[in-house]
């Protein structure tokens, strides 16, 4: 089957050529304007400054006191990230097949967008609003498809516990069961940033990209070398 | 030419409010994006089809191109080897009722969208004539449950589609990679 679009058929061949003159008369007047506006909008403006496409809450959370428990139950990792670094946090479940890979497929591919050193100080925690269904060797093997290295599996056996690390993120989540059995799952699609601090200093909503986690993280980095330089 | 050319400096300052979403080519291929009206085909039409795995559950993505007639999707089925179950699904953005939510019952409101996202599944995806009804990440899609096969990146499987009206088409998907 021919799924192509058989465009040059239908549109006269010189339709198009006069189409793209025109498209790229537009792209220059596009060119010329933003040559005249870009430098008065970059005034006073430095990296560190650069508009970042995640969102942050005010006040901004504190997730210092939270710990994080390890789903093969070896301990507790803390919320906040190691020094200098990044820790994300997402409340998921393994068999998601659309939302949940998405997100995390998006989040490895920004992270491999960074310098190797900011690299190595980015890592990923996923815990399970599901944990009946995703039991620990599951839910591992999950977190190890898309972080093999730097991801943590993180699942909490008592209902109660899982409800107060989501509640100090702003993560909801619901897991009832359908009238066939199977579960029927909702939750917040967000992404959260946690520095070394243990602030939530930047979330990602669902659909965010990977394009612009990679950059906001690497703002973020940014900001961190401005801020000690001063 | 030299009147169109002078008709399209003549446009020019128009069309720069809406060449930032053009900007990106110059080349006159590949024109898809302002030429769906015109170049409508009768016939419906399924193009990108494209899926991902992770461990028993997966999805396929797709692009339809409605043809001259409103038709449906209704139904998916993918080889036997490679899933044990397709269905058509939909991701829906819905309000968090907090009262039947668990965790954060204290967000005080918009937050900035986090709403909740929860999966269904659709008895049909509308195809309306003319139209393009998109399946990706985060809307319509075809989930794969009791994935059996190990599906690497570049894979390929057959996808049969039955629509109300077009009949059953069958594509390729290809594997992306997670
Ligand atoms: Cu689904």
């Amino acid at each position: 089957m021919d799924t192509r679009n058989d465009l040059g058929v239908v549109t006269p061949r010189r339709r198009q050529d006069r189409r793209a003159l025109q498209r790229c008369l537009a792209v220059l007047g596009t060119t010329l304007l933003a040559v005249v506006l870009l430098p008065l909008a970059a005034c006073g403006k430095d990296q560190a400054a650069t508009e970042l496409s995640g969102y942050t809450r005010e006040p901004v959370p504190d997730v210092s006191k939270v710990v994080l428990p390890l789903a093969d139950g070896s301990g507790t990792l803390p919320a906040a990230a190691t020094k200098g670094g990044y820790r994300l946090v997402y409340f998921g479940y393994t068999s998601c097949p659309d939302v949940c890979p998405t997100t995390m497929s998006d989040l490895k591919r920004a992270i491999r967008t960074l310098p190797a050193d900011q690299r190595g100080k980015v890592d990923v925690a996923m815990m399970t609003i599901d944990p009946d269904q995703d039991l620990p060797e599951r839910l591992t093997e999950y977190v190890d498809t898309f972080f093999p290295k730097n991801g943590a599996a993180l699942r909490a056996s008592d209902p109660a516990d899982l409800a107060a690390v989501a509640g100090a993120f702003g993560a909801s989540y619901s897991v009832k069961p359908k009238a066939d059995g199977t579960p029927e799952v909702a939750h917040s699609g967000d992404l959260y940033v946690v520095d070394d601090r243990g602030k939530v200093v930047l979330q990602w909503p669902f659909g965010v990209g990977a394009e612009s986690m990679g950059s906001d993280l690497a703002t973020l980095f940014a900001r961190q070398k401005s801020a000690s330089s001063q | 030419m030299q009147l169109s050319l002078k008709k399209s400096l003549l446009t020019l300052v128009a069309v720069v409010a809406a060449a930032a979403l053009f900007a990106p080519a110059c080349s006159s291929s590949d024109d898809s994006s302002s030429s769906t009206t015109e170049a409508g085909s009768k016939e419906l039409k399924v193009s990108g089809v494209w899926a991902r795995q992770v461990m028993d559950s997966g999805a396929v993505y797709m692009t339809i191109s409605g043809g001259a007639e409103a038709d449906a999707l209704t139904k998916v089925a993918v080889p036997a080897d490679v899933a044990g179950e397709a269905q058509l699904h939909e991701t829906v953005m819905g309000d968090m009722s907090t009262t039947e939510m668990e965790g954060a019952d204290d967000m005080g409101g918009s937050m900035g969208g986090s709403g909740s996202m929860s999966m269904q599944q659709v008895q049909q995806i509308d195809v309306p004539a003319g139209e393009i009804v998109q399946l990706k990440p985060g809307g319509f899609h075809v989930m794969l449950m009791d994935v059996k096969k190990d599906l690497k990146a570049g894979d390929t499987f057959d996808v049969t589609l039955t629509f109300e009206t077009a009949g059953t088409k069958k594509v390729t998907a290809t594997v992306k990679g997670v």
